[in-house]
């Protein structure tokens, strides 16, 4: 009877032990890796915003979504998919440099969303290339495979150890005693001391450097991102220079202005833009009229970019541009030259300008303002009720843009050659309010509505700009940090329109 | 005593094993990167990738596979981290698609680039190659 027992309970303890050794498949959640993409772009006279869905498996599927907005012209699309990383890992692929994958992606007019499926057949770094026919755009983004972590391993291996030695040494309690059976014994414990120490100090280790935002991306590391070696502790970069193709442009309303980026260090062109707030470059150029356009140019070449702007009225434009590059820094860079439109046209003088606690009709839209007594040195909230029921839609992953510039002298018929000259040019983020209670006693209760998420845990997709559920209040605090006349612009997004609301801020002195 | 022996040669095998394999994982071992566009393929290889004076070895195709010749290629190492850039050196051939260029300095450990201009009749064509540097 004494045998049965025996054999029946190791037979029972076998079956445990198998279980512990079959490890359990490795799927990694590299949430901060494997987000959605959001890429805004003017190309042509279309505004589109391309998102680049996740990609869960390489070889695989890439979903892109292109968001038309509301004067969206009908067309065509060309898309394809050109593998950019440098390959270490010997010719399992074709080289990379050649476009491997293409699609047709069909735009309607008007607002709305368009996809197309492309296919990705390695990790590390890829360009999206879009053409529409008369404008090329190469958007680069990067490819990652799911990666198991050092402390991941370690828990595996450790587990399997400990499942193996638990075998062995129910094999040898079945079969004979004797001292050897302690050798199993400490490989189970030797097998879980490495794989719990390996599951609680995973928790605590730094994340490797991101391929593609930190180090350059290729394909060994977008396909295991901890082989990154060295590691260094600072990954950022000397700035970036921005240069104008051409410092006069015939004034026309659909100028095509070039622009290149050279590195301040080297002079070397800086072909390592990561993207910032959705958008590789965000263009800000400040006509003569006192109008603002706000553009992503289409990257036409390494370092090279191209844009239509509407250089309608002739005059001096001012041209800022807001980028990051890789290993991060966002920066401002200001063009020492801006450009100006040579012509004879004339046009009817630009939008007058709200001023503080004004009420008016923007583009059709009701836009109540409230900013109070603004004092230079001293935090100022601009409060914008835009429309009547919240239905903001998030552009460029805020709520609300506001651009500063100032401060300016002269009249409204040379805003351009003024902001070209004025010592501050900002750009504010509006994002709405977390606790909606908190603002009910502002002046004309005008409460802050909930927030435009900024990140999530659990590595979900964000809302993009199809959800049009925000506002109607955005709102901005910034320290003017001079007294003087300021000319600011207030940019959301409604009914698939971007709104431009200009205001003129005069700041005391404290 | 024979028992002692073997659990003394098997722990000593295992040992060495384990060694072997920890030390073959480092660094410095010889590298090859091929990188390319649209017009020309570029395998850069290093035999030591440390920080150093080191010989750097390029083989240039074009897409179809033909092997790219000219009387050198004006090469430059980037260390784009810190804003350094090595003099313009030249890689001469040493075979049908093959170019040297030795005492290339890179002198500190980083993601480097290799900077090289190519000519054909379509024009002239800069690729940058990355490469780790290690101590």
């Amino acid at each position: 009877m004494a045998h049965v027992i025996r054999r029946v309970s190791a037979i029972g303890l076998l079956f445990a032990a198998a279980t512990l050794t079959i490890p359990a498949p490795a799927f990694a959640d590299s949430s901060a890796t494997g987000a959605d993409v959001s890429i805004a772009q003017s190309l042509g006279d279309r505004e589109l915003t391309f998102t680049l869905r996740r990609v869960t498996s390489i070889p695989g599927p890439l979903r892109v979504d292109v968001i038309r907005h509301a004067d969206n012209r009908p067309g065509n699309l060309l898309l394809s998919v050109v593998p950019t990383g440098a390959d270490t890992t010997g010719a399992r692929h074709s080289a990379p440099g050649a476009v491997t994958s293409r699609a047709a992606l069909l735009l309607a007019g008007g607002p709305g969303s368009s996809t197309a499926v492309l296919r990705v057949d390695r990790p590390g770094a890829w360009e999206l290339i879009a053409d529409d026919g008369s404008h090329v755009t190469h958007l680069p983004f990067v490819a990652y495979a799911q990666a198991t972590s050092p402390p991941e391993r370690a828990v595996y291996v450790g587990f399997t150890l400990s499942g193996l030695s638990l075998l062995a040494g129910m094999l040898m309690a079945v079969r004979r005693r004797g001292g050897w059976q302690l050798v199993p014994a400490a490989g189970v414990a030797a097998g879980l001391a490495v794989a719990v120490t390996g599951a609680v100090l995973s928790a605590h280790l730094p994340p490797p450097p991101q391929p593609g935002r930190q180090i350059v991306a290729t394909v060994a590391n977008g396909a295991d991102p901890y082989i990154a070696n060295p590691r260094i502790g600072d990954y950022s970069r000397p700035p970036a220079m921005l240069l104008l193709d051409a410092v006069r442009l015939p004034a026309s309303p659909s100028a095509e202005l070039g622009l290149r980026l050279v590195d301040v260090a080297t002079g070397n062109p800086a072909d390592d833009l990561i993207v910032h707030d959705s958008a590789l470059l965000h263009l800000m150029i400040v006509g003569p009229d006192g109008t603002l356009q706000h553009l992503h140019p289409a990257r036409t070449g390494a370092a090279a970019f191209s844009v239509t702007v509407n250089a309608t009225r002739p005059g001096h434009y001012a041209v800022a541009a807001e980028t990051a590059r890789l290993g991060g820094g966002v920066q401002l860079l200001r063009s020492a030259t801006g450009f100006d439109a040579v012509g004879a046209a004339r046009k009817p003088a630009g939008p007058v300008p709200m001023t503080a606690d004004q009420y008016g009709v923007v583009d059709g839209t009701p836009v109540q303002l409230a900013t109070g007594t603004v004092v230079a040195g001293t935090p100022a909230t601009v409060r914008a009720r835009i429309g009547t029921t919240g239905d903001l839609q998030p552009w460029l992953g805020m709520l609300g843009h506001l651009i500063v510039i100032g401060p300016l002298s002269g009249g409204s018929d040379a805003v351009g050659a003024a902001a070209q000259d004025a010592p501050v040019w900002s750009h504010a983020h509006g994002m709405g309010s977390q606790d909606v209670m908190a603002d009910m006693d502002m002046a004309d209760g005008m409460a802050m509505e909930p927030m435009v998420p900024m990140s999530s845990a659990t590595g979900e997709s964000l809302p993009d700009e199809t959800v049009q559920a925000y506002g109607p209040t955005v709102g901005f605090t910034y320290v003017f940090p001079e007294p003087g006349t300021y000319r600011a612009w207030i940019q959301v997004e409604r009914d698939y329109t971007i709104l431009t609301v200009p205001v003129l801020f005069s700041v005391a002195a404290p | 005593m024979k028992r002692a022996l073997i659990a003394a040669v098997a722990a000593t095998v295992l040992l060495a094993v384990g060694v072997w394999y920890f030390a073959t994982q480092g660094a410095g071992r010889p590298v090859s990167v091929t990188a390319g566009d649209d017009r020309h393929i570029v395998t850069v290889h290093l035999d030591t990738p440390r920080s150093g004076d080191r010989t750097v070895t390029l083989q240039i195709t074009d897409r179809a596979g033909a092997l790219y010749t000219a009387p050198y290629v004006p090469v430059t190492a980037v260390l784009p981290t810190v804003g350094y850039s090595s003099p313009l050196l030249s890689a001469r051939p040493v075979s049908p698609g093959h170019f040297q260029v030795s005492d290339v300095p890179l002198m500190a450990p980083g993601d480097w680039e290799i900077h090289l201009t190519l000519l054909d009749p379509h024009g002239e064509e800069h690729l940058e190659v990355p490469v780790s540097v290690t101590y």
